[in-house]
């Protein structure tokens, strides 16, 4: 096999792919070299850029596919905090059950723990499917400002 | 020295490093349309911070009923119209005559910034979601799920 480094011989494939020689008497004052540097560099920052803006959250929030969520075009992104999901009747945190009468003091009890970690004010965040009745909601309301949560967040997806 | 120098002379191939380069980029730029997940924010009054003793400031209360109707009321604001009946169209709220009546209420008093929705038993959370959503877009900046 033969080395470039020993056989200065070789042309680069990559040299030979930059000059586009043109047959005939003035070959070599019409060469032209495609620089590819300034190429990559526009790559790196268009990727870097789309990489930065394509991050949907900053949250760990995992969101229940199953769940149709309401649709909104004046939404803000989801951060950090404790999620209520109300599926099949039942609330549940961290995919356990929680009996509506409990609701208010497991919420209280998780949220202490969870934004004494954050240091974070206190919020909430509801996901449920668009089409049940939202009076089927509203112990969930009740239970999240007994437990003096003051912000109550409503999981969305971008309206189309 | 200088043909020992041009012996070492070596070109990084860019070429892979360009194709990976576009893969990432067509992959990120197809991805870019995907949907997003966010949250319509509400702040509620706990205990002692309700405004008991306080002046209302000038509020609108907008009501959906079972049929999908709904009902806008002005209130703590000096206007003859204070009450307006959005019907149902086909038996879904219509959004637009909604969209078009908060609009021109805010636009003709700009000092309300306090909302109310209020849904009826029957109203899906869809579509009080979506009055919310109406009211933060047209500027509202605190707005409120009241439960009747």
């Amino acid at each position: 096999m033969k080395n470039i480094i020993t056989n200065p011989s070789i042309k680069s494939p990559l040299t030979s792919g930059y000059l586009f020689k043109k047959s005939g008497k003035k070959r070599k004052s019409i060469e032209a070299v495609i620089t590819l540097t300034s190429l990559i560099d526009a790559f790196v920052i268009i990727v870097l850029y789309l990489v930065i803006c394509n991050s949907p959250t900053e949250s760990n929030v995992e969101i229940d596919d199953s769940i149709m969520l309401p649709q909104a075009q004046h939404y803000s992104q989801l951060d950090d905090s404790l999620v209520v999901t109300y599926r099949d009747n039942q609330f549940s945190i961290d995919g356990n059950v929680i009996r509506e009468e409990n609701l208010s003091a497991e919420i209280s009890r998780l949220s202490a723990s969870f934004f004494s970690t954050l240091k974070k004010e206190s919020a909430i965040i509801l996901q449920a499917d668009e089409n049940i009745d939202f009076h089927k909601l509203q112990p969930f309301l009740v239970a999240s400002a007994h437990a003096g949560i003051k912000s109550v967040k409503f999981a969305v997806h971008q309206q189309e | 020295m200088s043909s020992a120098r041009k012996h070492i002379e070596f070109e990084l191939n860019l070429i892979p490093f360009i194709d990976m380069l576009s893969a990432c980029l067509s992959f990120l730029l197809l991805t870019a349309v995907w949907s997003y997940i966010g949250s319509v924010d509400t702040h509620q009054a706990i205990g002692s911070e309700s405004t008991s003793g306080a002046n209302n400031p000038p509020s609108l209360s907008m009501q959906i009923e079972k049929d999908n109707s709904l009902t806008i009321d002005l209130k703590d604001i000096k206007t003859q119209h204070r009450h307006f009946v959005i019907s149902s169209a086909q038996g879904k709220v219509d959004w637009v005559k909604t969209e078009k009546l908060v609009q021109s209420v805010k636009k003709q008093f700009p000092q309300i910034e306090t909302s109310v929705v209020m849904a009826k038993p029957g109203v899906s959370y869809g579509n009080t979601i979506k009055a919310v959503d109406t009211l933060k877009k047209n500027e509202f900046k605190s707005v409120g799920i009241s439960p009747i």
